[in-house]
């Protein structure tokens, strides 16, 4: 098989994966109880405005239809409007996506950035201080709850030190970007610098987990790889050690690795919202638990179906990634 | 379902790993502290005293400006007074706002983590596993239609979901009745220890949460269980008792449940963990049926930070140690139900215009020294094959891996010298190595570690027994060979071989390298030398095959493009180790026409290390024969193998094997192999138990001795006494010291 | 009309335990005057659960109160008998404020940004971190103080109210009665909105309709805060609106001073809900910068407003529901005003050089509410045991420490219809225990619902208060936390039925007695 015939077929995978999501949000409306109508009614509705209400939802209609109705309002790309704002679901939850979009790829990069070279060197000097030190980090960076470590950090850094605001978001990449464009250099340096000052203990509490999930996973991996025997081959032939370690055992280190970050992308996800919860980081993670806290369904709708999307293409990317690092996945 | 072989493992690992012992400590430590809380408890974990509110710990006092108003005439007035607050005997470690007591809190919040952790992990378990077995053992739609579902339950994570759904369902909680206090236990005892009584008589499970935690934790265990069904499901015994008539649920009951249980157990660790992490990040948010649980005590901490940080911290380290705990319990059963990883089996294999002296490698394993190369001499001529043969682990292929300095942790090379001629690297080395240098030889093994390297390739190259795993599989063919040859490229460029060739491969380069093809280590002409050496020994099409991966190659092809890849170098020596075993017979003919060929025209040196007799009688000029770590005999083909001197010699030439013959195993003598264990062996020949002439002098002349040789041209080498002296049978060793 | 249960609407409610005169009384009490005897229901209780079980007995054996507050004190007094609720403090309102501006807290909850000024340099651009944010922008369709606190910035109202609660001219500049149920408000002239348009009485009249009015445009969840008024109308050839209310109605006045923001007709009636839930087009002293829903609110100076321009140049509002949050953002230059601060804080916002507390007594009661149609709350001896349980006076010393007082009714000293002779229940354990045997509800189990975050310490309020309950050996208590705007939903619904049966929850009694949750 191609490789583009390859990730033709896991797109399709991933369009029916979608589809799965966003028919399991339509289910979960109703095995939820209480009634749609009780959200979107004026408090004193009357019977007939109720009816009226629930003839404008839909509600009226057999199921199957809502569910026709529903995917084909998806297509179109409308999500409803908020219960509580009359705002559309739509618009909120793109214009949060960012703020989440940045946490989580700025703890990735933090997390990636960190633990790929502890892990090499971890398992190159193997019970030696240095292994020692990236272990036991690793070890209770997956065994610290994040909002407690976001918590500690606040404590420490922001409120005695001062170094760090304790939460919010200043505004976005993108708008750091504009400031440099339209307010010249001085301008956007300074607007990256506030920009990376927000985010930073954020992105730390929410990577830390996964700096130390990556550490074990690259140790271990590299422990393995360099047990092969391939390794011994390549020594063989007089390869610099540096090149066996990162081109040829970290390489194939990676491609489980990658596997696994794929999979474990929901507990960034996850750990996104208990950490913006914890900053105040204007996200999709507040904005979930505000809308089920206030059963505003358009945007927990809205926030699941865009949440699920969202895990589902970026593992259709790590699936070509791996696909790129090991051939022997698109023959199979 | 778990085997005594299993069991041995666990004790093993535990017994070398403090780190299991650790987490088994602080497992059972958080499981005896959840059963038994009402009587570990201080309090009852719920009793506020709004007096007593805000304590500090033991060992530390609270002093703070405590600011109170009063309303004087419709406006406040703030009084500013300091307050110190000692610790109180009784609290420990401290009280929270309401003048609970943080402690108690604290034993009661590790029922609420074990008892979510377990439950939560165990309705995982049996959902997942249910639905993974019946996908894995029906396949077909229903598997896709499973684990398409799988797929989708995935995408939602696993505290988005758990908020969702608890949000939407409500926070339903179950009262437990106390098993202690039902049975009236708990006072009496109390009572007896002096601690206050009226424990709480119930104690409330978060019922939505456990259903939820399971809920959305339940895909890892189908993933497993599907790939055991999977993979069992086709064994011939499984087949075996379908066709007997074995019902579907009883196969998957006696045979594949069994199977999944390592897996499951070591996933299940995981899974324990993972939920007392979902459960106290659920109560942070609010989102949990009880407030006795150590993410509620967090959060209502929270706003204490600064004036009572005990209040947050005291739970936030209970989780922290209760987690660690699982997740070393985890990584112990991990390593023992599952030693692929960390395991250090040592491979046995090894070898080089060459004068090998005194080699001695051995391995410091817990189970002691191991000596697997012991005093090892012999040479190796210009333009000859040198044969090492020997039984498996008679340390002929460690000796191979110690002359290319690539004997592994934890083995190490303790003794010897490896002299290697090469006039030029003789003269660079004068100097600053008088001591490794004699002539034009050069000792390899007293040279710095990158020179040493860098003499990988140019000096000596190796074939090795299995060329799939070999070869890296995600890199092409083509891509590794023009490494190889790449490497002597860039060494012949810049001649500064100590540094030339260690600089620079990092993580920068990797991620540079597969963005951008120019950064790539290797050069065109690398790349196109990399085909001529492809089509050299003889693979048709080599354009074409060098754009392949590993698994796109036969295993004879494979072979021929590692002996292209030992060629890249022009090494003066080449070892091959065991280079045929892997092959079937009609390919192996080919490599070692190969081999013979590359050596007539390449004038190469090839040490040859193998235990096929007939491969040695056909390739080789001199061979030398192992046991037991030693070469007991060395010399000429035609000395060694028409005169045998050692009686292991002659038993191993009892039946010759001819070349088509694969022969996996010689064992043509009586016994085994002998431990390598050093404090087994001891300073005897090792051969004289299994030996027919053994006497009782065996037992401490252990010299090498010369043998007549019957060509002149060469040293016939025996450590046997029988090379000075006739059988004589009143000094033969006794059986008691056979058998011994 | 219908009504929502609100919380006032159950203040009422209990007062019909006493009678069902009174509730008129506590609807329609002013802060102007005290000796009205008004006799018929301004807001009408048509849709409400009328039977009480024990509503008509009490009240019979004592004398009918000849004046408004009199009957304002015996609903009180019995109330405090019947114990429906458990009064539990007067909550004080606790700011954090910085040393960059120079402001008062007022005593009905309202940040007037327009009263701040800066005392530094940065303090031109203010940055106030209140615990929720808003529902939306449409002024007239919410009400709850954080929104109130986002959308008067710039909208405004008829008249308004100084720092103390006396009554001032806004966007009216005179009015009087002109006869039974009609009262003539006259518009100010050359005010304008912020898109520009002049402000004309048919704003004002619009405005005011499509509060009381259902079937104009939206159904405001403010029709019962203008109880009484029926509509209004433009008069033809003046610049005045007539303001239409149900018979004798002393107190419009007064309502338009608290409640009623007037909107611009025009561009409410192009604009689809959610375009006014982002947007605003008043006539106040700021004009809205940006609109991040949920996020951030940031205004602008309007340098055409009809009075002097705002002192400060720009106002961001933002949340933290985590009080803790709040403080540390002041404490590191953030915010220049933080509601809440709590008592255990208080202190390091003091001591910190850039920051000190700005505290008033509110007008806010915090109170428990049971619901008195289900079980056990049905028992007015369970009540009562709910009332002997609690230590109210170490509540407000410890949990509080000492930032709010007892109380021992909804009304407070100095407000019409206070009962001097009331006192909080003492705190009685055994008594409690007995009563709830009495009741027949021993073995019960009972949870309290709380917002958190909205109230000072509400949490830990409501879990003191449940603990109490639960330390008596025939009661279980338990407490769920709950999200502000979902518990306030579920009991201002209208529907009894919907609401928790025990749940924690303060008014803000406005001088003209309105509440607001």
């Amino acid at each position: 098989m191609s490789y583009g015939r390859f990730l033709l077929k896991r797109g399709l995978q991933g369009v029916v994966v979608v589809w799965g999501v966003v028919s399991i949000v339509f289910v979960l409306r109703f095995i939820t109880p209480g009634n749609a109508v009780d959200a979107v009614a004026p408090l004193d509705a009357s019977p007939e405005l109720r009816e009226r209400i629930a003839a404008e939802l839909g509600l009226d209609q057999p199921l199957y239809v809502q569910y026709l109705d529903y995917l084909w309002e998806l297509l179109n790309g409308d999500m409803g409007y908020s219960y509580i704002s009359g705002i559309e679901a739509s618009q909120m939850v793109f214009s949060k996506l960012p703020a989440t979009i940045e946490l989580a790829v700025a703890s990735s990069i933090i997390a990636i950035g960190l633990s790929i070279p502890l892990g090499v060197i971890s398992a190159t000097r193997r019970h030696e201080p240095a292994d020692y030190a990236a272990t036991t980090f690793s070890l209770v960076g997956i065994s610290t709850p994040n909002f407690w470590l976001g918590i500690m950090l606040i404590l420490l850094l922001s409120v005695q030190f001062g170094i760090f605001p304790t939460s919010g978001r200043a505004f976005g990449f993108i708008e750091a970007f504009r400031i440099a464009a339209n307010q010249g250099v001085g301008a956007g340096v300074d607007a990256f610098y506030q920009w990376l000052r927000f985010i930073t203990l954020p992105a730390v509490t929410l990577g830390t987990y996964f700096t130390a999930l990556i550490t074990r996973l690259t140790r271990s991996g590299m422990l393995e790889e360099l047990g092969q025997s391939y390794v011994r081959a390549t020594r063989a032939k007089g390869l610099p050690e540096s090149l066996i370690r990162y081109k040829h055992a970290l390489r194939n280190t990676l491609i489980p690795v990658i596997t696994v970050l794929g999979l474990q992308l929901g507990t960034l996800i996850g750990g996104a919202v208990i950490t913006e919860s914890v900053f105040s980081w204007p996200g999709l993670g507040t904005t979930l638990i505000n809308a089920i806290n206030t059963r505003d369904w358009p945007i927990l709708q809205a926030t699941l179906v865009v949440i699920g999307t969202g895990f589902v293409i970026v593992n259709l990317v790590v699936d070509a990634v791996y696909a790129y690092l090991d051939p022997q996945v698109v023959a199979e | 379902m778990i085997s005594p072989r299993t069991l041995r493992n666990l004790r093993k690992e535990l017994r070398s790993s403090a780190l299991a012992k650790i987490g088994i400590v602080l497992v059972l430590a958080m499981i005896l502290i959840a059963a038994f809380a009402p009587f570990i408890a201080l309090h009852n974990p719920t009793n506020q005293n709004l007096d007593e509110n805000n304590l500090p710990p033991m060992g530390f006092s609270r002093t703070t400006e405590e600011t109170t108003s009063e309303m004087v005439n419709g406006s406040l007035e703030l009084t500013n007074e300091t307050v110190y607050v000692n610790a109180s005997a009784s609290h420990p470690m401290g009280t929270n706002s309401l003048g609970q007591d943080v402690y108690s809190r604290a034993v009661y919040g590790a029922r609420t983590s074990m008892m979510v952790g377990v439950l939560g992990t165990l309705l995982a378990a049996v959902l997942g596993v249910s639905v993974g077995l019946v996908a894995g053992f029906y396949r077909g739609r229903v598997d896709d239609a499973l684990m398409r579902f799988a797929d989708v339950s995935l995408a939602f994570p696993s505290l988005v979901l758990a908020i969702a759904l608890i949000g939407l369902w409500g926070r339903a909680a179950v009262d437990v009745p106390d098993p202690f206090v039902v049975l009236g236990l708990v006072d009496p005892v109390r009572s007896a220890l002096g601690l206050p009584t009226g424990m709480p008589d119930s104690f409330v499970l978060p019922g939505t949460v456990i259903v939820v935690v399971g809920l959305v934790n339940w895909v890892w265990f189908a993933r497993i269980a599907r790939g055991e069904a999977l993979s069992i499901r086709e064994e011939e015994y499984v087949k075996a008792a379908r066709a007997l008539g074995a019902s579907d649920a009883r196969i998957i009951g006696r045979h594949v449940l069994p199977n999944a249980t390592t897996p499951i157990l070591v996933l299940a660790t995981i899974q324990v963990a993972a939920i007392i992490l979902l459960e106290s990040s659920l109560s942070f948010l609010g989102f949990s049926g009880t407030t006795l649980s150590w993410g509620f005590d967090i959060s209502q901490g929270r706003a204490y930070l600064s004036t009572a940080w005990w209040i947050a911290t005291v739970p936030g380290l209970a989780i922290v140690l209760a987690v660690i705990g699982v997740n070393l319990v985890g990584d112990w059963l991990r390593d023992a139900l599952d030693p692929g990883i960390e395991g250090e089996g040592v491979s046995e294999m090894a070898d080089e215009i060459l004068k090998v002296r005194n080699l001695t490698t051995r391995f410091f394993t817990e189970e002691g020294q191991v000596n697997a190369v012991e005093h090892v001499d012999f040479d190796v001529r210009d333009g000859e094959v040198f044969g090492i043969v020997g039984e498996s682990g008679s340390g002929k292929s460690v000796t191979a891996l110690s002359l290319i300095d690539l004997v592994e942790t934890p083995g190490r090379i303790t003794e010897g010298e490896v002299w290697y001629r090469d006039a030029d690297l003789a003269e660079e080395h004068r100097d600053s190595h008088p001591e490794a240098v004699d002539g034009d030889y050069v000792d390899v093994r007293q040279l710095p570690e990158a020179t040493r390297r860098w003499l990988r390739g140019p000096a000596f190259a190796t074939i090795f027994q299995d060329p799939m795993s070999s070869l890296n599989p995600s890199i092409t063919v083509g891509e590794q060979i023009a490494e190889a040859v790449e490497v002597q490229r860039r060494a012949r460029a810049n001649p500064r071989r100590t540094r030339s060739r260690t600089q620079g491969y990092g993580l920068g380069r990797l991620i540079a390298g597969a963005v951008l093809p120019s950064q790539s280590y290797v050069s065109e002409e690398s790349e196109e030398r990399a085909v001529e050496l492809l089509e050299r020994v003889g693979i048709p099409d080599p354009e074409q095959r060098a754009e392949e991966y590993p698994h796109e190659f036969s295993g004879g092809m494979l072979q021929r493009a590692m002996v292209a890849q030992a060629l890249a170098g022009e090494p003066d020596v080449l070892i091959a180790d065991e280079p045929t075993t892997a092959l079937d017979v009609t390919i192996q003919a080919q490599i070692l026409n190969l081999l013979t060929e590359l050596q007539e025209e390449e004038d190469m040196s090839v040490v040859l290390i193998t235990h096929n007799l007939g491969v040695i009688a056909r390739m080789c000029q001199r061979v030398g024969v192992m046991y037991a770590g030693e070469v007991v005999e060395r010399g000429s083909l035609e000395d060694v193998f028409e005169n045998p001197v050692h009686p292991y010699t002659e038993g191993l030439l009892g039946s010759i094997p001819d070349i088509e013959d694969p022969a996996p195993r010689l064992s043509p003598i009586e016994g085994n192999v002998p431990s390598l264990l050093d404090a087994e062996m001891g300073e005897k020949c090792y051969f004289a138990d299994r030996c027919p002439k053994a006497m009782t002098s065996c037992l401490t002349d252990i010299e090498e001795h010369e043998a007549p040789a019957a060509t002149d041209d060469t040293d016939h080498l025996v450590r046997c006494i029988l090379a000075d002296r006739e059988y004589d049978e009143s000094e033969a060793l006794g059986s008691a010291a056979k058998q011994g | 009309m219908s009504d929502k249960d609100s919380p006032d609407v159950s203040q009422r409610k209990f007062l019909g335990f006493a009678g069902a005169a009174t509730a008129t009384a506590v609807a329609g009490c002013g802060g102007n005057g005290g000796t009205d005897t008004a006799t018929d229901q301004p807001g009408g209780d048509t849709d409400e659960p009328t039977d009480t079980p024990t509503g008509d007995d009490t009240p019979t054996e004592r004398p009918e109160p000849e004046t408004r507050d009199g009957y304002l004190q015996r609903a009180n007094r019995v109330a405090h008998e019947q114990a429906p609720w458990v009064f539990l403090n007067r909550q004080y309102s606790v700011y954090g404020k910085s040393a960059d501006i120079e402001w008062q807290a007022r005593a009905d909850e309202f940040i007037d940004a327009y009263a701040i000024s800066p005392a530094t340099d940065s303090g031109d651009d203010v940055v106030i971190n209140q615990s929720q944010m808003d529902s939306g922008l449409d002024p007239q369709d919410h009400r709850a103080t954080p929104t109130d606190n986002i959308v008067m910035q710039a909208y405004e109202k008829l008249l308004d109210r100084d720092r103390e609660g006396a009554i001032l001219t806004s966007l009216a500049e005179d009015y009087s009665r002109q006869e039974d149920g009609v009262v003539r408000f006259h518009i100010r002239d050359g005010v304008s909105f912020h898109s520009g348009d002049n402000l004309t009485p048919e704003d004002v009249a619009y405005s005011i309709n499509r509060i009381v009015d259902p079937d104009t445009g939206i159904a405001s969840p403010q029709q019962d805060q203008l109880a009484g008024v029926t509509g209004a109308e433009v008069v033809d050839g003046e610049r005045a609106v007539d303001v239409m209310s149900d018979g004798l109605n002393p107190i419009v006045f007064s309502l338009f001073a608290s409640y009623g923001p007037i909107v611009n007709k025009s561009w409410i009636q192009a604009n689809e809900n959610a375009y006014i839930n982002q947007n605003i087009d008043g006539t106040g002293p700021f004009v809205l910068e940006t609109y991040e829903q949920g996020v951030e609110v940031v205004f602008n100076r309007n340098d055409n407003y009809w009075k002097e321009a705002a002192d400060i140049s720009s106002l961001t509002i933002t949340s933290a529901s985590e009080s803790s949050t709040r403080v540390n953002s002041l404490l590191s230059d953030e915010a220049d005003i933080i509601v809440n601060v709590p008592p255990q804080e208080v202190s390091r916002v003091e001591e910190n050089d850039g920051s000190s507390i700005a505290a008033t007594p509110s007008t806010r009661v915090i109170f428990n509410a049971m619901r008195y149609d289900v079980e056990p709350f049905d028992s007015p001896e369970f009540r009562q045991a709910v009332n002997y349980a609690i230590d109210l006076e170490s509540i407000v010393q410890n949990v509080l420490s000492t930032f709010g007082d007892q109380t021992a009714q909804p009304t407070l000293d100095g407000f019409f219809g206070f009962n001097g002779d009331l006192d909080p229940y003492p705190y009685d354990p055994e008594q409690a225990e007995a009563l709830v045997e009495e009741s027949g509800y021993a073995g019960v189990e009972v949870e309290l619902h709380t917002p958190v975050g909205r109230y000072l310490n509400d949490v830990e309020i409501a879990q003191a208060v449940a603990g109490y309950l639960d330390d008596l050996e025939n009661v279980t208590a338990s407490v769920n936390q709950r999200d502000f705007q979902a518990l306030a939903g579920e009991v201002t619904d209208g529907d009894i039925e919907t609401s928790p049966h025990w749940y924690l929850l303060g008014w803000g009694t406005r001088p003209s007695t309105r509440v607001r949750p």
